[in-house]
């Protein structure tokens, strides 16, 4: 039986509560979040080939995240929600003009030593600011509900088909996210999408060691973390769903917002993918797609 | 007596519009303080000569300056401060690699942490989780940032270091000020001691 999880619930809970402290206008900011069926461990399992399907293989109990490209669809409509608040916003603005000009002359009448009211910002289409879509479309997987966890941990989910990016290791309350450089790929249907998912340790140089030296600092420890994505291992072949798994086809990502406030870190270089030169990635694919083919 | 009171506030008409005109001339808001960009030569270098001991090294995890080599002072402000606002969270991302799709997400979505109804998350992460959390994860931040610049970090005294360097919780001014001494050092002459890297 399939579980339906209401992906992104840390972060529209996380949502919830930023928006107690914006404006009304915030309230009217209305998407569909991701809907996500975990696939559960069981003995038999019927996949769909009209479904698509994402598999992350990890260490442990980890904790990933992943947001979803949105549609121009979505695109048009939130930039439609925007206009409709910064509308109301207007309005509000010419009340509260209203109310500054009342104050201020009370306040120049009186030359009272109370402060000078302070004249009201004009809400413009400059400053307006409002939320990154791709931040209510976010899916958290981990560190529960496991397909696998014997050699490997695998966590197996039916996920709306599209184009993906990874956003880090954590969820919403606690993330290191690659905001410094990433990955996207398709998941389309008909098959299951395989990542692999790792926290490495760096040397000094940042390059991946297998474990810290002995008496390592506990900062060190935390700063010299790397994230490692690439295609699935072996041991993602899950004899259940072997026949279905496709490795991911990666393309970089320079830069993501740093949403939740969390420490910021990079992928690995994925070689045949990217390479780093400072905070650039170097597009190293044979046949660099479109960036206009996401949509 | 409306004489007099029209002299005063000539008096203090003209005393207001020199100190508007000097007012001009530096950052007013938040945003402004984040755009400024001062003459090198205005903002004093500070102290890092000192005698290293045991106990210096074991707190270099905490106090430390970033140097690269044949960089000016308006590049290391620049990276100082793309590293110090990604931690934040005020950066917009780049999806794609040619920013197409960048600048229309801009248009859509305004600036972040705008004039008019933003909100940035890192600063309610500060006050859900705490001034300690947050020098630590701002720390690793900044290692992990600058070092992908290609910038080099030196360990310094915990006394000269609290002179121009700070761990969060400040305002906009102040910060952009320390960041612009930060930057000179980023800039100067290479830093004593050996180098920490990540």
């Amino acid at each position: 039986m399939m579980k339906r999880v209401e992906a992104s619930a840390a972060a529209l809970g996380l949502v919830a509560l930023l928006s107690a402290f914006t404006s009304a206008s915030a309230l009217a900011q209305d998407v569909e979040p991701i809907r996500i069926d975990r696939i559960a461990d069981r003995s038999e399992v019927t996949l769909d080939s009209g479904k698509a399907y994402l598999l992350v293989e990890g260490t442990g109990m980890m904790v990933s995240t992943f947001f979803k490209l949105p549609s121009d669809e979505m695109r048009v409509d939130w930039a439609r929600q925007r206009e409709e608040a910064l509308a109301e916003a207007r309005e509000d603005h010419v009340r509260a003009m209203a109310r500054y000009e009342r104050d201020l002359a009370y306040f120049e009448a009186r030359n009272s030593a109370q402060r000078r009211p302070e004249l009201p910002v004009e809400p413009t289409e400059e400053n307006f600011a409002w939320p990154e879509l791709e931040s209510r479309q976010t899916m958290t997987l981990g560190p529960q509900n496991r397909f696998a966890n014997d050699d490997v941990s695998l966590w197996l989910y039916e996920v709306p088909a599209g184009e993906y990016i990874f956003y880090g290791l954590g969820m919403p309350e606690f993330m290191d996210c690659a905001c410094m450089g990433s990955v996207r790929f398709e998941v389309p249907v008909g098959q299951v999408t395989a990542v692999r998912i790792e926290p490495t340790a760096l040397d000094p140089r940042a390059n991946p060691i297998a474990e810290f030296p002995d008496g390592t600092d506990g900062t060190d420890r935390v700063v010299r973390s790397g994230l490692l994505i690439e295609g699935p291992s072996e041991l993602a072949f899950d004899p259940r769903i072997a026949n279905w798994v496709r490795p991911a086809q990666f393309a970089p990502v320079p830069s993501l917002p740093n949403w939740y406030g969390g420490t910021i870190n990079r992928v690995l270089p994925i070689d045949g993918v990217f390479a780093y030169d400072g905070l650039q990635m170097v597009d190293r694919r044979e046949q660099p797609t479109s960036s206009a083919g996401g949509q | 007596m409306k004489y007099a009171i029209a002299a005063l506030a000539l008096a203090c008409a003209g005393v207001a519009s020199v100190a508007a005109q000097e007012a001009a001339t530096q950052p007013q808001t938040d945003q402004e303080w984040m755009a400024w960009m001062p003459d090198e030569a205005e903002i004093a270098m500070p102290a890092l000569a000192f005698e290293e001991t045991g106990g210096d090294r074991s707190n270099y995890d905490k106090y430390y300056i970033f140097h690269r080599p044949d960089t000016d002072f308006q590049t290391a402000l620049g990276d100082l401060r793309t590293c110090d606002e990604s931690a934040r969270g005020l950066r917009r991302g780049n999806y794609f690699p040619d920013s197409s799709q960048t600048a229309t997400n801009m248009m859509q979505y305004g600036p972040i942490g705008g004039a008019v109804g933003g909100l940035i998350a890192g600063a309610m992460m500060d006050a859900i989780f705490g001034s300690g959390e947050m020098r630590a994860k701002r720390r690793v931040n900044m290692r992990r940032c600058m070092f992908y610049l290609g910038y080099s970090r030196f360990g310094l005294q915990k006394d000269l270091w609290t002179a121009f360097n700070f761990e969060g919780g400040i305002e906009e001014p102040e910060r952009q000020r320390l960041l612009a001494q930060q930057a000179r050092v980023a800039s100067g002459p290479r830093p004593q001691g050996e180098e920490l890297g990540l």
